[in-house]
């Protein structure tokens, strides 16, 4: 089964990186983790009809005010800093087959 | 359904809003060039919920249909919601460095939400079920709301039953089985022609004396009898150049403000919020305006986000960046703007529940908040303009930087002279120099200033409104009561 992993922006009011360039570097270092694993992943704009493995929650500043409440996730995982990584999600393998860090 | 930008413009091709300006009626006010920039801002609220980067400051769940709306027509649930409506503020003036003039209506939505509910409660009316359904059609269409409460007022000394033109308050000429009639106008109308319906306040608290006058009631901006005449702004017919661009400044949005003009309109019952009960006229009041002085300290460090950057560039572009005294300027305006912020995060953090449940703002730090809105834009367009320098205010035009007309005694045309002698940091090209110049302008003294720097002062009411809240909240006695104890005074 692929792992589905969402994706939620606060909303912006005044963000000291650039959140949608985090967005995309999160997605290429996930492609390159995946990939490794030999495993499916869909990362998508969180919806609330949704249920994800992950659900990473890009705020611009500490405050990381974004509300998330609505969406159904096993883990939230905030990301408040432009050298914030969700590196909870490489625990993946270690629960899969319990080999040693990819990345 | 939440609109994108180009659908809203679209209907608002669809309403018969009778515009004048200059004198004459304009029949194509949507494609204006005058009013054009002022409902590509209103856009931009539309445009920014749809983006899932902005989504969550720019939509929220209604409390009434359980639907995602624009957070433009939400009724604050929480200190969390009257945060993020801050927020979303803040965002909207950074994207357009202009009023983008939907504030008004959702301020007035929470305002006479609350108001009618305990109104409802004291008579037995059924005002707050009549604002509720309005409500539901106005989120479920995604509709903007002018709300409307200023009053010509006449005679500053009289009430409004006193004035000798009984119109200079808008008030209920005729009440008939079926509705109201409505005469009279509101005054610096902001978005007014761009929104789609107008929900109609007092302006000022009232005795029974005035209770023709104690009304709101909420009617389509195309209704039988409105009709709208338009408010100049500094330098605003830059915008009828033909390809005016650079001289504008910000090419692409601004403010607007409107005179509405009531007469003899038919309310029907469904649509009327208050009739008469004059005793609630001032909790509307006091209720829209604190929203209102929250909303500033928003929209106008926003605003002022982009002034902030606007100067640090013209540094950067004169060559000036490094010089300490421009560095500390820049820090002095950020001081200033932040403060601003902290006040409309403080009076939303402090909020509370109303009776009717949705969150009011406090009072007493809402006003503060407006209070120093009153003062800092223009310590910050001060700085700006220092930073800017003489020139800001002493280029040529566009059409000169352009023109090949030969000056020189070598050849040289208009524009070689132009950029030859207003070159300066080799970093930027004199163009962007002039644009950088120009949107300093056009907020600190051009069309955007309206809003940026006389609308702080008035808008929302003057700074001596917000004196007379203050005195009101400053728990005075309870001061005393500290120092007596700390003075040993028994």
């Amino acid at each position: 089964m692929d792992i589905l992993i969402g994706i939620k922006f606060c909303g912006g009011c005044n963000p000291r990186y650039d959140r949608k360039l985090k967005k995309e570097e999160i997605e290429n270092k996930l492609f390159t983790f995946f990939k490794a694993l030999k495993t499916q992943f869909n990362i998508e704009h969180a919806r609330e009809d949704a249920h994800y493995k992950y659900l990473i929650v890009i705020g611009g500043c500490s405050t990381c005010c974004a509300s998330y409440d609505q969406y159904k996730a096993d883990k939230v995982i905030k990301i408040k800093d432009i050298s914030d990584m969700p590196i909870e999600i490489y625990s993946f393998q270690e629960e899969q087959n319990g080999v040693e860090e990819i990345l | 359904m939440l609109m994108t930008g180009t659908e809203y413009i679209e209907s608002l091709r669809k309403l018969n809003t009778r515009v004048y300006m200059f004198g004459e009626k304009i029949e194509n006010w949507v494609d204006h060039p005058m009013i054009k920039p002022s409902i590509n801002c209103l856009a931009v609220t539309y445009d920014l919920a749809q983006d899932p980067e902005y989504a969550d400051l720019m939509t929220a769940k209604s409390s009434i249909t359980g639907e995602k709306i624009n957070r433009f027509a939400h009724l604050h649930q929480s200190s969390e919601d009257l945060k993020k409506k801050v927020k979303m503020q803040r965002l909207c003036g950074q994207k357009t460095a202009s009023c983008f003039q939907r504030c008004v209506g959702m301020d007035a939505f929470n305002a006479v939400f609350s108001t009618t509910f305990e109104i409802d409660e004291k008579y037995g009316t059924h005002y707050h079920e009549n604002f509720v359904k309005y409500l539901k059609y106005i989120q479920e269409n995604d509709l903007v709301v002018d709300g409307a409460m200023t009053d010509p007022k006449g005679d500053r000394a009289l009430a409004p039953h006193q004035q000798k033109d009984p119109d200079l308050f808008l008030r209920i000429k005729e009440v008939r089985e079926d509705g109201i009639i409505v005469r009279g106008a509101k005054c610096h109308q902001t978005g007014s022609i761009n929104s789609h319906e107008h929900l109609i306040m007092p302006t000022i608290a009232m005795k029974e004396e005035d209770k023709a006058y104690a009304v709101s009631f909420a009617v389509e901006s195309d209704a039988e009898g409105v009709y709208m005449i338009y408010g100049r702004q500094s330098c605003d017919t830059r915008k009828m150049e033909e390809n005016a661009d650079v001289d504008l400044g910000n090419k692409q949005f601004g403010g607007q403000e409107a005179l509405v003009v009531f007469d003899d309109v038919f309310v029907p019952n469904e649509r009327v919020f208050l009739c008469g009960e004059y005793d609630f006229a001032g909790m509307m009041v006091e209720r829209f305006a604190g929203y209102h002085r929250q909303s500033y300290g928003g929209c106008k460090v926003g605003v002022g986000d982009v002034i902030i950057g606007a100067a640090a560039l013209a540094a950067d572009y004169n060559g000036a960046a490094k010089a300490s005294h421009v560095k500390d300027k820049i820090i002095e305006m950020t001081h200033l703007n932040e403060t601003l912020y902290c006040c409309g995060i403080a009076c939303s953090t402090e909020g509370y529940a109303t009776k009717a449940g949705n969150y009011q703002i406090d009072l007493l730090l809402a006003n503060v908040c407006k209070q120093n809105v009153t003062r800092y834009p223009y310590e910050i367009v001060r700085l700006a303009e220092d930073i800017a320098g003489g020139l800001m205010v002493t280029m040529p035009s566009e059409k000169d930087f352009k023109s090949d007309t030969v000056v020189g005694k070598e050849g040289e045309t208009i524009g070689d002279i132009c950029n030859k002698y207003f070159a300066a940091a080799p970093t930027c090209s004199t163009e962007d120099r002039m644009r950088i110049l120009r949107l300093l302008e056009n907020i600190c003294l051009g069309s955007s200033a309206v809003g940026y720097r006389t609308e702080s002062l008035h808008g929302a009411g003057s700074p001596q409104a917000q004196r007379i809240m203050i005195a009101r909240q400053g728990n005075i006695s309870e001061k005393k009561e500290l120092a007596k104890a700390i003075a040993g005074i028994k």
